[in-house]
């Protein structure tokens, strides 16, 4: 069989998109868009706001979900704010929903269903009509399931978007949906808390900073990490931090942003995390400065179990056994320890968000988690508030099929709720433990978020019907059979988010304006796939608002009044142990579990230990380090030509001395190199600067893309996908560690 | 009393996130790739003793602004509750504003007259507050009439320890930076 190389075509795809032009300076670019056409009216008093119509609705540019006022003049969507009834943003939206305009009306959006056709030419992709696209999608599908088994069928999604199409592979009877979120993300963090406190933290975490008198941030960059919630509770605890009522420790390779305004910033060596918590346990359990515990007696007697088979793990964990390890003094590790332990219960150990870090990410929260037990924060003000879920039914739909072989690494880690999606991409290579043939990818950029780009390429080619649904032709839809344009958020209704914060609400995004070009919402797209593929009985509503509809009924709302406000606040009641709050564990001591008895009955180390120091950079490399911009999420809004215009997301950190030692110049381009040798395509900005460790480099999430079709975003910077050749998986549930490349600067 | 608007930028609590540029860019159709405003991050000191300061900048809103004195049209005034404005009708482009000015907030807009940031007067005049000051996420942003001394940003002045950007230039700025 001739070898179908796909990667061609990103080259010749250009239907209904004129002339390619594209450029490195903003000069070149098509940057005097501007939705009014910027400046037509003179008078400086000029704004619209007399005639503005306000829709409530919600953002899904990241997925927190705050709620958004759209304001539409001419049918044409003026300005976003935000919904000052909304309990996550309470009125201010994060730069990038504030943007969000720049996506809806990004002139290189998706605009008609394509199919890749072969012709005399070679591959090429044609505009088609819908019913042929869906017919084709759905006629590819049936068939692979026929042929491969229902299992062959793989989705990677994210978001709102995506939930419909995970129902649809579910309802085909795949077990193989998978989201970035969790392997890539969040996932080992939610595993390490369920063990621990049998409840996982999800999005928004219940963590109470505005109250908390010592914060302590583990590689968590609030500030440049942007969800609105954590920021603006952040902002409350620094102002109390000025007044002298709260400290906070920042413990991180690079001087963030958090780490200037900390009390005491710890460049910790990339990687040496549990050598660190570990310590502060050891202080914390065995030390009594003031002569008394620096833990919260009382709580770990009433509501820990296995306080004793930690003390004797932890026993050689010192801090000066630490040092050399993490590179933090004794004494700064005793001071943190101190004042976390003078403090409790109202401190907090914060969880962060992305925790795929290296090979060892559930064990690493766990200590993070066993730590916060200790100071007795679950449920106390300034650490974790507890607050029970909202209840909304479901919708209902017929029970998913079993697939009586199981996902694609079943068996492999002992908790793996789902797939990870690496694994997705290894069985697509491999045909391990059975052919995945078919792939739908809806609301995730998986050659920018999955590492080892090339190995990801590779499986797109191998796959026998890669569906892509998007909104921006972002460089996985060069590689589908067909393309799919979704509707942007502004646009479409998606199905309702029922939010668990310190008060509990619903909300749901609707169509601000018309959908623009031929896009159509992702729950429709699913629901006509599903159609045509037979499965009916799982896709019965008439439409997303009848759903909707459905599902507020239950609970006694009604979807008309929550268009109305965007937002209906839910019952809470309280959320601090001292407030009446009743603390339960669903553990299977019913105790929140310092030692783990269901990591122990898989084999896994019950309490966490030091299991060796990590990899160091071989001679002229560093540590690979990326992060986030406020302006960015993920890799889905780099084309944004608002936000890019004040920040090209082309830098790359480097130290001041490093810098010097191999003659990098600030403000110069470099390609990076990664540790097989392989050069970045494109190049980014040196900033030279003293706030991040010789051994380290620093860059932002999301950049380096390689389709042309993204005008404005092709070429800048470099991607961590692309860069990142060596992984270590979690061998509790599968997370994929991010944080074990190694860059060298091409000088 | 007549009004004297101002703002006061906490710079401890500025993560820098360039929401109000964001806001500013929308509420004020400023045409791209042109802000009215900017961010300015400095990092002193070697690792790892270092230390930051964020600022959100914008016009200074002078009380002596040199802009208005060397405008040869008059575009270049000082409306109500002392806010500097270019009247576009009347600007011809001619830049001795932009030259004039220490703190560099001006441009050219693309159909030819100088801009800048206008407080956002068409809010203020409804009684809002500047787009800046209402998205800000970490609330660091303060504005209001420093004639009256109980607003925020009076009594702000009165507590806290401020700045402001380049006084030596006798300009007497109406941005003020909170440390």
């Amino acid at each position: 069989m001739k070898k179908i190389t796909r990667r061609e075509f990103i080259k010749i795809s250009s239907i209904g998109t004129a002339g390619l032009s594209f450029g490195f300076g903003l000069s070149d670019c098509d940057m005097s868009w501007n939705v009014f056409g910027g400046g037509s009216k003179l008078d400086p008093r000029f704004g619209y706001g007399v005639d503005a119509k306000v829709v409530p609705t919600s953002c899904q540019i990241c997925y927190w979900g705050c709620g958004v006022h759209a304001h539409v003049v001419d049918g044409k969507i003026w300005k976003l704010t935000g919904n000052p009834d909304d309990p996550l943003c309470a009125g201010r939206l994060c730069p990038r929903g504030t943007a969000g305009i720049g996506m809806i009306y990004d002139p290189d959006r998706l605009k008609t269903p394509l199919k890749r056709v072969t012709g005399k030419k070679g591959q090429d992709f044609v505009s088609v009509s819908w019913e042929e696209a869906l017919g084709d999608a759905a006629g590819r599908l049936s068939e692979i399931s026929d042929k491969y088994g229902s299992e062959s069928i793989a989705v990677i999604t994210h978001g709102k978007p995506g939930h419909f199409f995970e129902h649809l592979v579910r309802a085909a009877g795949s077990p193989n949906y998978s989201f970035p979120s969790f392997s890539l993300c969040r996932g080992a963090r939610d595993v390490a808390y369920y063990l621990t406190y049998g409840k996982e933290l999800g999005s928004p975490e219940p963590t109470d900073m505005e109250n908390s008198r010592v914060l302590v941030l583990l590689g968590y960059h609030l500030g440049e990490n942007m969800h609105t919630t954590q920021v603006r509770e952040f902002a409350r605890f620094l102002e109390r931090a000025n007044e002298g009522k709260a400290k906070l420790v920042v413990v991180d390779p690079r001087f963030s942003v958090a780490a200037g305004k900390a009390w005491k910033w710890l460049p910790i060596r990339p990687n040496t995390d549990m050598a660190f918590l570990l310590a502060l346990i050891n202080v914390i359990l065995n030390e009594r400065p003031d002569g008394r515990a620096l833990y919260d007696e009382k709580y770990v007697n009433d509501y820990t179990a296995g306080l004793e088979g930690l003390k004797e793990t932890v026993a050689s964990y010192t801090p000066e056994w630490a040092y050399p390890i993490c590179g933090i003094s004794p004494e700064d590790i005793r001071e943190v320890a101190y004042e976390l332990g003078r403090n409790n219960p109202n401190v907090l150990v914060h969880p962060g968000r992305f925790s795929s870090w290296d090979g060892n990410n559930v064990q690493r929260i766990r200590a993070n988690a066993i730590l916060n037990a200790l100071l007795g924060v679950w449920g106390r003000r300034g650490g974790f508030f507890v607050a029970d879920k909202p209840y909304i039914p479901k919708y209902p739909v017929p029970s998913y099929p079993v697939s009586e072989i199981g996902q694609c690494d079943k068996g492999e880690y002992p908790i793996g709720p789902i797939p990870s999606v690496k694994n997705i991409v290894r069985s697509i290579l491999t045909e391990k433990p059975y052919p995945i043939k078919a792939l739908i990818v809806c609301g995730a950029n998986i050659l920018e978020c999955i590492p080892q780009k090339e190995e990801t390429i590779k499986a797109l080619d191998k796959l026998d019907f890669f569906l892509a649904v998007d909104v921006l032709p972002v460089e996985q839809t060069g590689y589908a059979d067909i393309v799919l344009p979704d509707c942007t958020y502004l646009e479409r209704m998606d199905e309702i988010s029922v939010k668990n914060f310190k008060q509990n609400f619903v909300t749901v995004n609707q169509p601000v304006v018309e959908p623009m070009y031929d896009s159509r919402p992702a729950w429709w797209i699913a629901r006509e796939i599903g159609r045509r593929m037979g499965l009916d009985e799982y896709f019965e509503w008439k439409d997303i608002e009848e759903y909707n509809n459905i599902r507020l009924g239950g609970a006694g709302l009604s979807l008309t009044e929550l268009k109305k406000t965007g937002i209906i606040p839910l019952g809470t009641g309280p959320i601090y142990l001292e407030d009446g709050k009743n603390l339960e564990f669903s553990t299977p001591s019913g105790k929140i579990e310092l030692s783990s008895s269901t990591l122990s009955s898989f084999g896994q180390y019950p309490v966490p230990v030091f299991t060796g120091e990590p990899e160091r950079p071989k001679q002229g490399y560093f540590h690979l380090s990326f992060g986030r911009s406020p302006l960015q999420s993920f890799s889905r809004t780099q084309n944004n030509r608002i936000s890019l215009a004040v920040e090209g997301g082309d830098k790359f950190w480097i130290n001041v001395d490093a810098a010097r030692n191999i003659g990098v110049i600030d403000g110069r381009k470099y390609k990076l190199m990664d540790a097989e040798g392989k050069e970045s395509p494109f190049t980014a900005e040196a900033k030279v600067t003293w706030g991040i460790r010789p051994d380290t480099i620093y860059f932002t999430h999301g950049f380096g893309h390689e389709d042309k079709r993204l005008k404005v975003a092709f070429g800048r910077g470099v991607s961590d996908s692309k860069l990142i050749t060596e992984i270590k998986t979690d061998p509790i549930m599968g997370a994929t560690g991010l944080r074990g490349g190694f860059v060298k600067v091409v000088v | 009393m007549a009004k004297r608007y101002a703002m006061v930028i906490d710079t401890t609590l500025c993560v820098g996130c360039k929401d109000c540029l964001m806001a500013c860019q929308t509420e004020n159709n400023v045409p791209l790739p042109f802000f009215r405003e900017w961010l300015v991050y400095l990092t002193t000191g070697e690792y790892p003793d270092l230390h930051r300061t964020i600022r959100s900048e914008r016009c200074h809103h002078c009380d002596r602004p040199p802009c208005v004195g060397v405008c040869p049209t008059g575009a270049s005034h000082v409306d109500s509750g002392g806010i500097v404005l270019v009247d576009p009708g009347k600007c011809t482009g001619c830049k001795a504003c932009i030259a004039a000015c220490p703190y560099n907030a001006r441009f050219v807009h693309p159909e030819g007259y100088v801009d800048k940031c206008t407080f956002c007067i068409h809010r203020i005049e409804k009684g809002l507050k500047p787009a800046c000051v209402d998205v800000c996420p970490t609330r660091c942003l303060h504005f209001g009439d420093l004639n009256d001394p109980s607003s925020e940003v009076s009594r702000l002045l009165k507590s806290r320890r401020w700045e402001n950007l380049i006084p030596e230039a006798g300009t007497k700025p109406q941005l003020y930076f909170l440390y």
